[in-house]
């Protein structure tokens, strides 16, 4: 079985978005002082690394190559949100976007017809996933006495709000690529 | 400016931005180093790591050249005095 053109689009989509977070955590990795943050963002780094991998060779185990393409979903949050002002802000757009990532890829999962080497893929892309969204959880309540919790709080519901908006704005610009994800948009 | 050496600003704005310190000053206008999003979070956060120091958006609001943004950085440094 070959990939249709819709399918090769997303699934180049979220191997140039992998690859984006990939470069945007080995930046924050390096921004951030020694200790457990730095560990776990270097770990984050290499599993975007990976999940581009894991696609790339999900797309050539389906006959095909990955369409070239530098846009991604991240680069909707920079020009959505403003750009991050500090570490908290950063983590805070990471959890925002992990939970749309794991929303994204759980609602894929569940598409009626979906080829068993693409459910593979997300699946094992699945298992890093949650580690993200919890170790960014546990990264931000631990900036608390930084940041301030209500401050931080604030701060990501403006985020979600913000995601919402980009997620409604992709799906539209996007059309009939992603036809199967409209109706249950949150 | 604080007490803090602009110099030692500079070269940590060099190190990120790849420009060369010496072509930086305190009136250097942000907007023209030209930085992509990316390199600016960059810079603002590796600057607050460097220092230990948390800065918020608001506090960047009136920020516009090298020279605003090495007094709001070393502003926020704890006294050595202790005062």
């Amino acid at each position: 079985m070959t990939l249709t053109e819709n399918d090769l689009w997303l699934l180049s989509y979220y191997r140039s978005s992998e690859i984006n977070g990939a470069l945007f955590f080995g930046r924050v990795a390096r921004m951030v002082r020694p200790g457990r943050l730095q560990a776990q963002l270097t770990h984050h780094f290499a599993d975007e690394a990976g999940h581009a991998r894991y696609w790339n060779e999900c797309i050539n185990d389906l006959d095909s190559h990955p369409i070239k393409m530098r846009e991604s979903y991240q680069d909707r949050y920079m020009e959505a949100i403003g750009t991050p002002n500090n570490l908290m802000e950063v983590m805070a757009i990471t959890q925002v976007f992990e939970k749309r990532v794991i929303g994204q890829y759980r609602r894929q999962a569940r598409v009626p017809g979906l080829h068993p080497r693409v459910k593979q893929t997300i699946e094992r892309i699945m298992l890093d996933e949650r580690w993200h969204i919890e170790y960014v959880r546990k990264a931000l309540e631990d900036m608390a006495g930084r940041y301030g919790a209500e401050h931080i709080e604030t701060t990501v519901n403006r985020f979600t709000e913000a995601d919402q908006e980009i997620y409604a704005a992709a799906l539209a610009e996007y059309g009939e690529r992603v036809a199967f994800l409209r109706g249950d948009e949150t | 400016m604080a007490d803090r050496s602009f110099t030692e600003l500079a070269q940590k704005v060099a190190a990120v931005t790849s420009l060369p310190a010496s072509g930086l000053a305190p009136d250097t206008a942000i907007a023209d180093l030209a930085l992509d999003s990316m390199t600016t979070v960059e810079l603002v956060v590796d600057l607050q790591e460097d220092y230990d120091i948390a800065l918020s958006r608001e506090d960047f609001a009136e920020v516009r050249t090298l020279g605003d943004l090495a007094d709001l950085v070393f502003s926020r440094l704890p006294d050595p005095a202790g005062a």
